[in-house]
């Protein structure tokens, strides 16, 4: 995974990389008509690498979640390339993409993707099952910190849209990753919950040793981000 | 967990109604299979009911034949014709007697019976076609006693129009197998006496049968005709089974003759046939509805399940795993709607079997093999398709 390489781009300054996203002329096919800003990084080359942390901040319908998406292979509408570590991620596999949502990459979606119909705690353990990563305590633990200890006997759908937001990044760090995907994380999210989250979620990068991605409407001041990305 | 969430949109009405389908569909196809089974014995005659059928066939008397004396008999060819038709086992010629014979028993011959002389004409087939049991048909030349078996009918014309009308007593087969009668056949020089008696009666040929080589002896000894050269009027066939539908067309396109008695069981075959592909139509078309409504029900569930499917495989679930979830779900069912069809089946069978004992019909016990198997595969196959219809699905969405 080591890879040597001469950066030619704008956001990307470290030489040694564990894991690197080329962008190459990419653009979503909803957005090819529009009129793109001048330092965009659509339809052009721009790399992402798993030692820095990247904040896409942006109006809402600019195509944060779309990038997110296209990274996390949910995404097949854009013309362009996307490399991860040099192939092609449209000829990933199912299995492939299988795989790398176990152990590659985690994600809390805009959307949170909880399932409703399950508790709280079952909703992180889903995930943790699959991957088994956390310890039960460290559940608890985390729950606590984020204070929804409370409530993870309770199912999901009854949960304000804050607790799930919470549960919904407990769940993301339930799994080994090189790279986490955050899209509007904390939109539901008061200041101190979310510096709490912000916490938890460096931690987990700083134990994987892995590059994150944050999309934001506003600025974030929550982590140290070392790149930043305009659409 | 993960079961709650793939199964959590479950419609069990819906479901119900495929497995009843599925249930009845089975039972339909594979009772109509085991009957054709059980029935294909009877079918194709090697059951002792309906054991080959003999039929004896001869030329249509037309007028013409009459008037001109035109030939009636039946040629090598047309015999080797016969032989090759679908399901006609053996054909033989009947000999007929070639010389003028008559019957006549003294009042001694018997007690009580008056005497009485009649004229008489006699038949003979070979050996294996004869139905009467013991060893008792032979004649060899220098054999005093020449046996003679009689269609079973005429012990009943006898016993029932002619001895009433006579004020004659009537008789039993035991009495009449007791009797001893003198056979006159008359020749130019001169009456040839022979001793006869009633070796039995036949319900097979309806005629008066002697040993095939006492008619070969007397034809060419009084009659200067020698064995085999005198083409045949009347035929008999031995079919496997009853007549096949082919054998009876043949039949009637060539004006060949035969009792139409004897071509009821034929028809009653090829009814028993329709039945059962009718019963085999209806069990397919039923199961094949039932396996739509499969389909339309585990694709319901998985587009019901979309959201649970689709946010299981983003956050990493394989979507192959989650196929084998289902599958095995399925496979359940379909192995009970196996189970439950098979032991249904099983114990109607046993009703039909001790229904159809009580009328002397031995149905063979159990369900057959090739039923078993036949359910089976297409318990597999309906679980090859569903799992393919699963599969795909879940593909699409993993996609």
């Amino acid at each position: 995974m080591e890879t040597v390489f001469t950066n030619s781009s704008p956001i990307s300054v470290h030489l040694q990389i564990n894991m690197r996203i080329d962008f190459k002329n990419v653009i979503p096919i909803p957005l090819a008509d529009t009129p793109l800003s001048p330092d965009t990084c659509w339809k052009k080359e721009t790399i992402l690498d798993s030692q820095n942390n990247y904040l896409v901040e942006a109006p809402s319908g600019t195509g944060k979640s779309t990038l997110i998406n296209i990274i996390y292979g949910t995404r097949p509408d854009y013309e362009g390339t996307v490399l991860l570590d040099g192939k092609d991620i449209k000829d990933f596999s199912i299995a492939h993409w299988t795989n790398l949502r176990q152990t590659f990459f985690s994600a809390v979606f805009q959307e949170l993707r909880l399932f409703p119909q399950l508790t709280a705690i079952e909703n992180i353990r889903i995930k943790n099952n699959l991957c088994a990563t956390l310890k039960e305590e460290e559940i608890i633990f985390m729950a606590e910190q984020l204070d929804v200890a409370h409530r993870l006997n309770q199912k999901c759908g009854t949960l304000s849209l804050g607790q799930q937001q919470r549960i919904a990044i407990i769940r993301a760090l339930a799994q080994p990753f090189k790279f986490i995907l955050l899209d509007e994380p904390f939109s539901h999210l008061d200041e101190a919950n979310s510096r709490k989250a912000s916490a938890l979620i460096s931690n987990a990068c700083q134990k994987n040793q892995a590059g994150l991605l944050l999309t934001s409407l506003g600025p974030n001041t929550y982590f140290n981000f070392t790149g930043k990305i305009v659409i | 967990m993960l079961n709650r969430l793939l199964f959590s949109h479950q419609r069990p009405a819906q479901l119900l109604v495929a497995i009843f389908g599925a249930l009845i569909g089975l039972l339909l196809l594979l009772g109509a299979l085991q009957l054709y089974f059980d029935f294909r014995a009877v079918l194709n005659g090697s059951s002792d009911l309906n054991s080959a059928q003999y039929l004896v066939i001869n030329k249509e008397v037309s007028l013409i034949n009459t008037l001109f004396g035109g030939k009636n008999g039946f040629s090598e060819r047309e015999l080797s014709e016969l032989k090759k038709i679908n399901g006609v086992k053996n054909v033989a010629p009947l000999t007929s007697s070639q010389f003028s014979v008559s019957v006549s028993m003294s009042a001694e011959g018997m007690q009580g019976m008056p005497g009485m002389s009649t004229d008489l004409f006699f038949e003979a087939v070979p050996d294996n076609f004869i139905d009467v049991e013991g060893d008792v048909f032979h004649w060899q030349e220098g054999d005093s006693l020449v046996p003679i078996i009689l269609p079973r009918d005429y012990i009943k014309l006898y016993n029932f129009g002619f001895a009433p009308s006579q004020g004659l007593p009537q008789v039993t087969e035991g009495i009449v197998r007791l009797a001893r009668f003198n056979i006159n056949i008359r020749t130019k020089t001169g009456t040839n006496v022979f001793k006869g008696k009633l070796a039995g009666f036949s319900e097979r040929i309806n005629t008066i049968l002697v040993p095939e080589t006492f008619i070969d002896y007397a034809n060419e000894q009084f009659a200067a005709i020698k064995p085999g050269t005198k083409t045949p009027n009347r035929v008999i066939i031995e079919c496997e089974g009853t007549a096949t539908s082919e054998l009876v067309d043949y039949f009637s396109q060539n004006g060949y003759e035969t009792s139409a008695e004897a071509l009821r069981n034929s028809k009653l075959n090829s009814f028993l046939r329709v039945i059962m592909n009718v019963l085999v139509g209806i069990g397919c078309v039923i199961l094949l509805l039932s396996l739509l409504g499969f389909l339309q029900y585990s694709q319901l569930l998985l587009s019901k399940s979309s959201y649970e499917l689709e946010t299981l495989i983003r956050i990493g679930y394989d979507y192959k795993k989650m196929g084998m979830k289902y599958m095995k779900y399925y496979s359940i069912i379909y192995a009970g709607i196996y189970v439950i069809s098979i032991s249904a089946l099983w114990i109607f069978k046993g009703y039909f079997a001790s229904y159809l004992k009580g009328k002397d019909f031995d149905l063979p016990a159990g369900l057959s093999s090739s039923v078993l198997i036949s359910g089976f595969c297409f318990t597999l196959l309906f679980l090859v398709i569903n799992a393919f219809s699963v599969f795909s699905g879940l593909k699409r969405l993993a996609k």
